[in-house]
């Protein structure tokens, strides 16, 4: 990217964060320590996730165990650590390989118009004709379950939506003047993308990356607690709730943390979003 | 031609080729996997006699487009193969699936229906109190997922309080009170998220009717605010609210799979989940082309039944 864009776009960044409000700013505070928690899981966590310790088995929580012990005797909070980080990671990964693919898709089709973008819209409209999980269960069906399997089906349910969002800005931002004059100047359409359309036309998509990382890790629960994603004894969020609603009477609160961690994330992703499309959005170019 | 009936016909013939290349997608599912599809489906059971046999059956000799053309050719008639695993045919397991999907389906919709348009009118009219908490509402519900609601119910109702049974099915003609009783918190846990989506739609639609001129003129001679509402903007309010109606319709039937699976309820998604699990195609094949087929229909007739409703989306269509 050249220099102008680039300090065009870290200038630009600066303001959004600047500018985001007092909710946007309350997201970034909760994303940024529920990332911290994610990053620095094996550091902060006060067990190893997998050690078992069979006299404890459901037990209550203690000073030095506060969620207490699982249906195999481990430390719920440092499996809750760790559940946290596969869960982001599974969230992250899926939402960034849909922009990449479902961005790639819209700006091909936006940018080239005619046969490039009705080819690529019926692909799009045929991928949106299935329902969300479905899409993702047949993926898994086909792959077999597993942590890279659902971050290409969650993938797969965004890469459409992606597609939509990048198309409808990449549309409006290619008949600016500027692209126009751009041509003029004998600029390949290589140059004009890199240098022109991406760094205008990526905001819609940054808030939609924001608003569905929120929605992925509720499909990676889903699935996991479907045992067609993360699979024990790996720890994930949904894993855990699978682990944990046998024993819903004994100890409640292994189902209740992974839950209302799943609930703050959202949150924070949904008012990170919001904040986002406030700045980034302003015409509402969103699905 | 009218343009509403050109509005129809096009819509029409835009599905079909959707149902086709949907079909096709479907139908490779089964070639995709990788290895051979007979011997991973029989998993340990597989002896070279028993794969030969599942070969013939599925039509594996056959070139693509021949095999293709069978299996659409049976599906049509409602011959969607054979479960290799339960040795039944997976027509007649749909059949049993099909209408208690529909029910738990239908059920979720009139709860979510009626909580959500409600709690969306309230957003709008209502006091500071009724919008912060209908504000609540909304953000509770996108933020939680719905097993998660239900797991709650359970250690609620069925764990704590012990009012309704925790699990398990009882169909509505054998047994109606049992029915009930096993419907109750797989119904609530479905249907409080869809509010959500109903209160929002309403609210935003509700709110944007109550700024069109009509509205001021009504005001102007003296109509009551009830009557405002109700009469008129609630009417006009109607199309957004029953497009996300067909939607969450549709993606009720394909999403009620982890509900299902938690109240082991014997529903589509379930029979899909567990056919995944022991890789049993057949039935995948059968449970996506159903579940895929009626998404696709029920977002039809939403589009229909909207362009009937607000002609002005029948007319920017058809032109």
């Amino acid at each position: 990217m050249s220099t102008v864009a680039t300090t065009g776009l870290r200038a630009r960044s600066g303001r959004v964060v600047r500018g985001m409000g007092p909710a946007g700013r309350m997201a970034a505070i909760l994303l940024g320590f529920v990332l911290l928690i994610a990053i620095f899981a094996p550091v902060i966590a006060p067990q190893d996730p997998e050690a078992i310790d069979v006299s404890r088995i459901l037990a209550g929580p203690e000073l030095s165990h506060p969620f207490g012990w699982d249906s195999q005797g481990r430390d719920v909070l440092s499996r809750l650590l760790y559940a946290y980080r596969t869960s982001l990671a599974v969230a992250v990964g899926s939402v960034l390989f849909a922009l990449v693919i479902g961005g790639a898709a819209g700006l091909f089709a936006g940018y080239f118009k005619g046969w490039a973008d009705s080819t690529t819209m019926r692909i799009v409209d045929l991928m949106l004709a299935f329902p969300a999980l479905l899409l993702a269960i047949m993926l898994i069906a086909i792959l077999g379950p597993g942590s890279l399997v659902v971050v290409l089906a969650i993938g797969a349910i965004y890469i459409p939506i992606f597609a939509r969002v990048s198309r409808s800005s990449v549309l409006s931002v290619s008949t600016a003047l500027y692209v126009d004059a751009a041509r003029c100047r004998g600029a390949s359409d290589f140059r004009i993308i890199r240098q022109h359309v991406i760094p205008n036309a990526i905001g819609p998509s940054i808030v939609q990356a924001s608003i569905l990382a929120g929605v992925a890790i509720q499909i990676e629960a889903a699935l996991s607690f479907l045992g067609l994603g993360v699979q024990p004894p790996n720890p994930s969020l949904g894993v855990m709730l699978a682990d944990g609603r046998d024993f819903l009477q004994q100890a409640p609160g292994l189902v209740i943390f992974p839950g209302l961690a799943i609930a703050l994330t959202v949150v924070g992703f949904l008012l990170l979003g919001d904040a986002l499309r406030a700045k980034l959005d302003p015409r509402g170019e969103l699905e | 031609m009218t343009r509403r009936t050109r509005f129809i016909l096009r819509r029409v013939a835009l599905t079909l080729p959707v149902l086709l290349v949907m079909s096709v997608v479907v139908f490779l599912v089964l070639h995709l996997v990788p290895g051979d599809p007979a011997a991973t489906m029989l998993g340990l059971r597989a002896t070279p006699e028993l794969i030969t046999q599942v070969r013939a059956d599925l039509d594996l000799d056959a070139s693509l487009p021949a095999q293709y053309v069978n299996w659409l050719g049976g599906v049509v008639q409602g011959d969607f193969g054979r479960d290799f695993i339960a040795d039944e045919s997976v027509g007649h397991l749909i059949a049993q699936a099909l209408p208690v999907t529909l029910e738990l389906a239908v059920g979720a919709l009139l709860l979510g229906l009626i909580i959500g348009v409600p709690v969306g009118i309230a957003a709008v009219k209502g006091g500071r109190t009724a919008r912060r908490a209908s504000e609540g509402f909304v953000v509770a519900g996108i933020a939680l997922p719905d097993f998660w609601i239900g797991i709650m119910l359970v250690l609620l109702f069925s764990a704590t309080l012990q009012w309704l049974p925790p699990s398990g099915f009882a169909r509505v003609l054998e047994d109606p009170y049992q029915n009930l009783r096993y419907l109750t918190l797989p119904v609530i846990a479905l249907g409080l998220g869809q509010a959500t989506y109903f209160a929002r739609t309403t609210r935003s639609a509700v709110e944007e009717s109550l700024q069109a001129p009509y509205v001021l003129l009504l005001r102007a001679k003296g109509v009551s605010e009830r009557s405002i509402l109700w009469r008129h903007v609630l009417r006009n309010a109607a199309a957004p609210i029953v497009t996300v109606v067909g939607i969450v319709f549709g993606v009720l039937l394909g999403g009620a799979i982890v509900i299902e699976s938690l109240f082991s309820i014997p529903g589509l998604g379930r029979l899909l989940v567990e056919a995944v699990e022991q890789r049993n195609y057949t039935v995948v094949q059968g449970c996506v082309l159903v579940i895929a087929f009626m998404f696709i229909v029920v977002n039809l007739l939403t589009d229909l039944v909207v362009g009937w409703l607000d002609p002005r989306v029948a007319d920017s269509a058809a032109q």
